[in-house]
């Protein structure tokens, strides 16, 4: 070839290829919105509102062990681990620096407040349907107020952030007081309350109803001890005739029976998108133990203690019991997994949860796709929580006796009502036992009885094995522990933020 | 072709001629007709001997240094002709050839290569020579590669590390980034030795900027390309160049501000032709292991004393422990000491093999190589490496060269399903009351003791057993190029190159059932119930295109000039797949066909692109006083329009004293050479789309028994984002004196990081946002280099002994008055990045008056718990009485060569070295009974007791449940991580030419033993000193020892 050629070779081939080659600097992101092409139709809209819900889901609120940890801070259960940090804080040597619950759910919350407010700022200008719009603002104000909620019981007053997350703007948000916090809680729930129906079609079953806001009101008011509050919104609730007991104690909280009548609110978990860990958690590893003490608690079947009923036999102890007992926990010689619970399978204390498990009697081998839905609010809560207030307010009238029989007779449950002429004081106490044995491992002991001031008597004891083994002995200082610290890496981010007292 | 004559020895006379004619004419190189006259006393070993009819005539000779001591080995060829042969022990050499005018050659080592030129040889005649070798202290004409283009090493104006392939020969090194240990001012940390996941990090001048992963690590360019070191085969590397400042390494612009490694692979020579094999056999071993608590009763009376001392209660039964103690060792009463069972000896080879060679115009090289490691993780781990090295090089013209290359390397690589971290995690888990083995009927035994903490008995050796991990990364390079010279002295180069990348993986796991241990009846899973494959597969491509030219010209009056500009477009793209299905009817058949529930995929892609302009001048004036310019123009796909372009200049200027004319009469001085210079280079490694406020997809939700969509904003995100630019100054001497003996480098260097791209941590109100990316930080490297090396001669006895260390401290300027603290760690202005952060401790609580007189974390805390001292003195110990206790980087590394010849043998030593780091090992088995681990034997004698006041180890507590008391990040648990350690020592032996080496063609035999990893000296007792320092726990893939044997021949 003759140089020439060379050249005009070297030519052809390479101008072209740098000539107009800025072009390739433009790159578009292929896996994910930008916000530019976000908050466009409602679709975007609905899918915001989506996401919000899918922070219910994630492992520091309602998936893994975190639910259920819960339950290992009051006398109801035991776990082994420290799991994020439980311990600590169940036996009361938790500082200012310890990390684990109060991080998660703090975290967790925020997480979802940051979805729920970037929804409520930004659906405003979408052009669509004003009516889907609303109702999807309306879940997105229960939820956020959902979140506070949790966050205002737990440590008194938190940062209140209501626009989208903004660094610049909400990194350095000091705490507002307790009542600030509710106050906002209550405003978006009544919102809530104006715009959401009180059911959806089976297609949209799951999301936030009318109902959901108004028993989220009533624990509200209920913290706080604001009985005739409690009444009025229990009252609207129920006007709503949507809510009504599911006949089947164990079954409410099957797969089988999702979205069933008794379910006001629920985290919906679905194979193989949105899995949890319910089943591996208590079948196979037995995590969250129940403890005897929960155990003793539970009547016979003749609605009478174990120390005063004839039919309780020392050497049967789980024969004649609350039929809530069985539905609710294994225990050993239990009929289980096709065989009979055995010291592996329970080996922490000789009892596991049943509840929020698909495993029944006859299921073999392993569940390894759970998606149990957590009940978060269902209508037996409601009704205890109706019978506490209404007693407080004016004693045990025939209204508070039926809250607490319907429950109580439930058919699968089946145990007489109360006795007869109880006194205010003997009524509050039924009804507390009836909160715990009704409710245990669905994590609302622990708020029961922070509300009842009970806890420092129940926090200063051990938890014992079925053998009557101390494994644990819990401690409660109620100068400082009513509320959790402020987790100090937050306080590392934000100085403004001010830890809680005695931590 | 010398092989030939081998097979010579073996044929009959009838046979020779026709053999002899096929294989020359298929040999590479051309060869007359052959007219072998068997049958004469001609001895066939000598080259060319059965080709020729004339009679031969000798050509030898001694070579001897310039103190005239005989040189053993030296190599001795004929330039043109396939003869060669080596120096005996005396120095002398004999060739035989037909007559004619011959060329020969010595060469030895670090001696200047001579040629002996017009050497007549007669007809049955001996022609005498003497060659006295020079010492090539005065490598005036040594080269370097240097970014686009080679130097003379003397008139390098910045900070260049070169490595040659020969200092890397026979070494087990399995990464080519463990090549690069030992050079002056770089930081290689090899943590761990498994198999095909063994590549060293490595670290140029300190930590620049803040960050993980390729946003630390230099830019590697393999024959002009980016090109990732793990698929090079360390053998193929001719040599490694390494621009530490910003005047060597600014025309990479935007890459460059972790510094640049450029890899040259092996070419072949004019005018020659050779075949090379080489190999080793070895074993290797774990160099440190943690020593378990192996005795289940003993284990079992500290676990109890562990829950005793922190308030519980005991639990196990006596009744248990001394069922273990009276039972001798089984399946039942295991005593398992799990670091025996799952480690052990791992055999190691490797084969390469090189044709290399070529014409006056045509050069080539062709190599493979195959390397096969089998793990000290025995049983679940290994690797291969396959690799192909193809260069060809061509002058087709006086104007026109051109220029190939292929290299194409294989690793298949086996894990555990698992992964390595979980079962590294697990088998630092293992506890001895935990069986290892199978029952007799072959069943895994599932453990009948319960461990607290463990859930269940997760035994490692059925994640070996029953499932798999195999990845397979293929790595393709193709290179090609264009030199056209346009004029003399202005040559236009192009060059377009593919870096194509694939790798596969499969997971497969079948349900294994654990079976107890005394009833035979299957009791649980071992993991999942369900046979589960996944089959994930990624490729990425870059596709490069380069132009440039070169202008070289001496300007006459001693000015001399030369210069380089082109522009570079580089393209970029990847994506990934990954698919995963159960249900299968049967677990023979593990393909996704065969599965059938649950099947699930995922996947995405991605693009980017460089356009650089980039350009060099440099200048001399009587190769005494030496300028450059070198500077880059990048345009970047990772930024936002209008931040996309970065510039970054460099200048550096030279001054070699020892060619000015009054420095002539100082006659021991060689070399003297002092430079300086100043530049910025830039950092774009961030992820991609660090600019877009984006909503993330995936965050679904059902509803109704269906699953929604859903999206939400998951990051913050600042559209202002650039580069980081890192400005770097550097002032340097090079010296060499006493005829080379003597030589060496000094560098100081400082190099500033602005806006140092940084994720911010947001605290969790903000929506519990991952931060944003932000030009953030400044951080501040400065130090030194000094490196030695002394070449000694006693006798015959020759030693070199050579050494370096490099001091960087590392300071945080500016972080806009925000500190990071990431668990015990913390970044804080004016300390350098991730300091620990931790409590300070005085020792331990001997008695209760002392706990109750003091401050205490919780109020558990009794004698014999760590004692946390209340720095701030407020009366409660709290994140507020932390303090800054150590560096996680370490501030000097060092290392050091001594090796020595006497005749045919040499022994080479090389050692490694860091100081003043520290490391907490916090996860299982490095602290006792943590999450339901055992605990290492020193708990046993040298733990509180009141009996053991002076114990080194507070009183036994668990982990998990004590965390508080005694676990906290302190001081107490900082380990002081410094060490020093032989990396490699080698003997190796080159036998000298023999009239039998000659008659089967055998230029060069060597034989070596090899010993890596051998011996080191450190505090550090628990696990190897040489480890990721990122990583608080010794749940990691060990590091290992390696002794090998091995031979390198060379016809």
């Amino acid at each position: 070839m003759k140089t020439r050629n060379y050249k005009l070779l070297l030519l052809a081939a390479v101008l072209p290829y740098f000539w107009s080659c800025e072009h390739l600097l433009e790159t578009q992101p292929t896996d994910f919105y930008t916000e530019d092409s976000f908050w466009k139709t409602a679709t975007h809209v609905e899918e915001a509102v989506t996401g919000i819900y899918q922070a219910l889901v994630h492992n520091d609120l309602y998936n893994d062990q975190t639910p259920f940890m819960f339950e290992v801070m009051t006398p109801n259960a035991y776990h082994k681990d420290n799991f994020q940090s439980a311990h600590d804080f169940a036996i009361g040597t938790h500082t200012g620096t310890t990390l684990g619950m109060n991080h998660v759910t703090w975290r967790g919350s925020y997480r979802g407040i940051g979805r729920a407010n970037m929804v409520i700022e930004r659906a405003a200008a979408v052009d669509m349907d004003e009516a889907l719009k609303s109702r999807l603002v309306g879940e997105a104000k229960f939820l956020r107020a959902f979140f506070y909620q949790k966050l205002n019981v737990l440590f008194s007053g938190v940062p209140l952030i209501l626009s989208s997350p903004d660094a610049t703007e909400h990194s350095a948000t000091p705490r507002s007081s307790y009542d600030a916090v509710k106050a906002q809680i209550l405003a978006d729930l009544d919102d809530a309350i104006a715009s959401l129906p009180a059911s959806y079609n089976a297609a949209d079953d799951g999301r936030a109803t009318k109902g959901a806001a108004l028993a989220l009101k009533a624990q509200v008011h209920l913290q706080d001890h604001e009985y005739p509050a409690v009444v009025e919104t229990i009252d609207q609730l129920n006007a709503l005739g949507v809510y009504a007991l599911f006949p089947d104690y164990n079954g409410l909280f099957r797969k089988a029976n999702e979205g069933n009548a008794e379910i006001i609110f629920d985290v919906r978990f679905q194979s193989p998108q949105v899995r949890n860990s319910y089943d591996i958690i208590h079948a196979q590893y037995n995590t969250q133990a129940p403890v005897q003490g929960l155990v003793d608690a539970y009547q016979m079947i003749d609605g009478k203690p174990t120390d005063e009923s004839p039919l309780y036999n020392p050497s049967r102890p789980y024969e004649n019991r609350d039929p809530r007992f069985a539905q609710t926990i294994v225990y050993l010689g239990a009929p289980w997994r096709n065989r009979v619970a055995n010291e592996a399978d329970l080996h922490q204390t000789g009892y596991t949860f049943r509840k929020f498990t698909e495993y029944n009697e006859t299921t073999l081998g392993t569940i390894s796709n759970s998606d149990v839905n957590y009940v978060v609010i269902r209508y037996a809560d409601v009704l205890l929580m109706y019978a506490e207030a209404l007693n407080e307010i004016e004693g045990p009238t025939s209204a508070v006796y039926d809250a607490v029989n319907l429950i109580r007779q439930r058919p699968s449950v089946g145990l007489p009502t109360l006795p007869p002429n109880l006194d205010k004081d003997a009524m509050r106490a039924a009804i507390r036992l009836e909160r715990r044995i009704e409710l245990a491992g669905e994590g609302s002991y622990f708020y029961d009885i922070r509300r009842w001031k009970t806890i420092d008597t129940e926090m200063n004891a051990p938890v014992r094995t079925h053998a009557g083994a101390v494994i644990q002995t819990r401690s409660f200082n109620p100068a400082r522990d009513y509320i959790w610290p402020i987790p100090y890496t937050e306080i590392d981010l934000n100085p403004a933020l001010e830890q809680n007292p005695l931590y | 072709m010398n092989l030939t004559g081998l097979l010579l020895q073996q044929m009959t006379r009838e046979t020779l001629i026709a053999w002899a004619g096929v294989l020359c004419g298929t040999s590479l190189l051309a060869a007359q007709p052959i007219h072998a006259h068997a049958g004469r006393e001609t001895p066939l070993g000598t080259k060319s001997a059965w080709v020729m009819n004339q009679q031969q005539g000798t050509i030898g000779g001694t070579v001897v240094d310039s103190d005239g001591a005989p040189l053993a080995g030296a190599s001795v060829r004929i330039v043109g002709v396939q003869v060669s042969t080596a120096t005996d022990d005396k120095g002398a050499f004999s060739l035989r050839l037909a007559p004619g005018e011959y060329t020969v050659e010595v060469s030895y080592m670090s001696y200047q290569v001579q040629r002996a030129e017009h050497v007549r040889v007669e007809e049955a005649t001996a022609t005498a020579l003497k060659f006295v070798l020079e010492t090539a202290y005065d490598q005036l004409d040594e080269v370097v590669v240097v970014g686009y283009g080679t130097q003379k090493k003397v008139n390098m104006t910045g900070s260049v590390a070169v490595v040659s392939g020969k200092d890397l020969n026979n070494r087990p090194i399995t990464s080519a980034s463990q090549a690069l240990q030992g050079v002056q001012g770089i930081y290689v940390n090899q943590p761990g030795g498994q198999p095909g996941a063994d590549d060293a990090s490595i670290r140029i001048r300190g930590i620049g900027t803040v960050g993980s992963g390729s946003k630390l690590s230099p830019l590697v360019l393999v024959d002009g390309v980016e090109f990732p070191l793990s698929a090079v085969n360390p053998s193929d590397i001719e040599s490694i160049s390494v621009l530490k400042d910003a005047a060597s390494s600014a025309i990479y612009g935007s890459r460059a501000a972790n510094g640049v490694i450029l890899i040259t692979t092996k070419m072949g020579a004019s005018d020659q032709s050779s075949i090379e094999y080489s190999n080793y056999f070895g074993a290797q071993q774990a160099t440190y292991l943690p020593d378990p608590v192996d005795n289940s009763a003993e284990f079992m009376e500290w676990y109890n004393k562990a829950m005793v001392n922190q308030g519980g209660n005991p639990y196990y039964s006596e009744d248990l422990i001394n069922e273990f103690r009276n039972n001798p060792t089984s399946l039942e009463y295991p005593n398992t000491n799990w670091m025996d069972i799952m480690f052990g000896t791992a055999p190691i080879q490797e084969h390469n093999l090189r044709f290399s060679g070529g014409t006056a115009k045509t050069r080539y090289n062709l190599s493979a190589g195959y390397l096969d490691q089998e793990g000290v993780l025995k049983g679940m781990t290994g690797a291969q490496r396959y690799s192909m090295n193809v260069r060809v090089n061509s002058q087709l013209s006086d104007r026109v060269n051109i220029e190939g290359g292929v290299l194409l390397n294989r690793w298949d690589k086996d894990e555990p399903k698992a992964g390595i971290a979980t079962v590294m995690n697990r088998i630092m888990r293992m506890v001895p009351v935990q069986p290892a083995g199978r029952m007799e009927d072959g069943h895994w035994p599932d453990s009948w003791v319960l461990t607290p903490g463990q859930n269940s008995f997760e035994n490692p050796l059925v994640w070996a057993a029953e499932n798999y991990r195999k990845e397979i990364t293929d790595r393709l390079l193709i290179n090609l190029a264009l030199n056209y010279t346009i004029i003399d002295g202005l040559e236009f180069n192009f060059r377009v190159s593919a870096n194509e990348g694939r790798y596969d993986m499969r997971d497969w796991n079948t349900p294994t059932m654990m079976y107890h241990v005394r009833t035979g009846a299957p009791t649980r899973y071992s993991s999942s119930a369900v046979a589960t494959l996944t089959d994930y597969g990624s490729k990425d491509q870059r596709l490069n295109s380069t132009a440039m030219l070169t202008f070289e010209r001496a300007l006459g009056n001693g000015h001399n000039i030369s210069a380089v500009g082109g522009f570079s477009v580089e393209k970029f793209s990847g994506s990934w797949r990954q698919a995963s299905v159960q249900g299968f009817p049967t677990t023979e058949l593990p393909e996704l066909s065969i599965g059938t529930a649950n099947q699930a995929t995922t996947g995405t892609s991605y693009r980017d692109a460089l356009l650089s302009y980039f350009g060099r001048i440099q200048y001399n004036y009587l190769n005494r006083y030496l300028l450059e310019i070198n500077s880059r123009y990048d345009g970047s796909s990772r930024f936002a329009d209008g931040n996309r372009w970065g510039f970054f200049p460099s200048f550096s200027a030279g001054w070699r004293l020892s060619e000015e004319d009054f420095m002539q009469s100082v006659t021991w001085l060689d070399e003297l050479k002092v430079r300086g210079s100043w530049g910025q280079i830039g950092n774009q490694e961030i992820g991609r789309f660090q600019y877009v406020n984006s909503v993330a997809l995936g965050l679904g939700y059902p509803f109704g028994g269906s699953f929604a969509p859903g999206s939400a904003i998951t990051q913050s995100k600042d559209p202002s984002l650039s580069w980081e630019t890192t400005t770097m100054t550097n002032a340097g001497v090079d010296w060499s004196m006493f005829n080379g003996k003597f030589s060496g480098e000094v560098d100081f260097f400082k190099k500033r990081t602005d806006g140092i791209l940084r994720t911010v941590a947001l605290p969790s109100q903000v929506g519990a946002l991952a931060g944003p990316v932000r030009n953030l930080a400044v951080v501040d490297n400065k130090g030194f280099e000094i490196g030695l090396t002394y070449n000694g001669q006693a006798g015959v006895f020759k030693y070199q002994v050579g050494g370096h260390i490099t001091h960087v401290k590392n300071e945080v300027v500016d972080l806009k008055g925000e500190e990071v603290i990431a668990g015990a760690r913390i970044t804080r202005e004016g300390l350098p990045i991730e300091s620990w952060y931790v409590y300070k401790t005085d020792g331990l609580f001997q008695t209760q008056e002392e706990v109750d007189s003091y401050p205490t974390i919780t109020n558990r805390v009794g004698p014999g718990d760590v004692k946390y001292v209340d720095l701030n003195e407020d009366g409660v110990i709290d994140g507020n009485d932390r303090y800054i206790a150590g560096n996680t980087f370490p501030d000097y590394t060092f290392g050091f060569n001594i090796g020595g010849s006497y005749k045919g043998f040499a022994l080479t030593t090389f050692w490694q070295g860091v100081s003043n780091v520290s490391v907490w090992m916090n996860g299982n088995m490095a602290m006792p009974f943590n999450n339901g681990a055992g605990l290492t034997k020193n708990w046993t004698t040298d733990s509180w007791t009141p009996e053991n006041p002076n114990a080194s180890l507070p009183r036994i507590t668990t982990r998990h449940q004590y965390t508080a008391e005694n676990y906290s990040p302190s001081d107490f648990w900082l380990a002081d991580a410094s060490y020093l350690r032989l990396k490699n020592i080698q003997l190796a032996y080159t036998f000298a030419q023999t009239p039998f080496f000659d008659r089967i063609g055998l230029n060069q035999l060597t034989v070596f033993v090899n010993g890596q990893n051998v011996w080191t000296i450190s505090d550090m007792k628990l696990f190897d000193p040489e480890q990721d320092l990122s990583a608080d726990h010794i749940g990691k893939y060990p590091s290992v020892k390696t002794y090998t044997a091995g031979i390198t021949l060379n016809f």
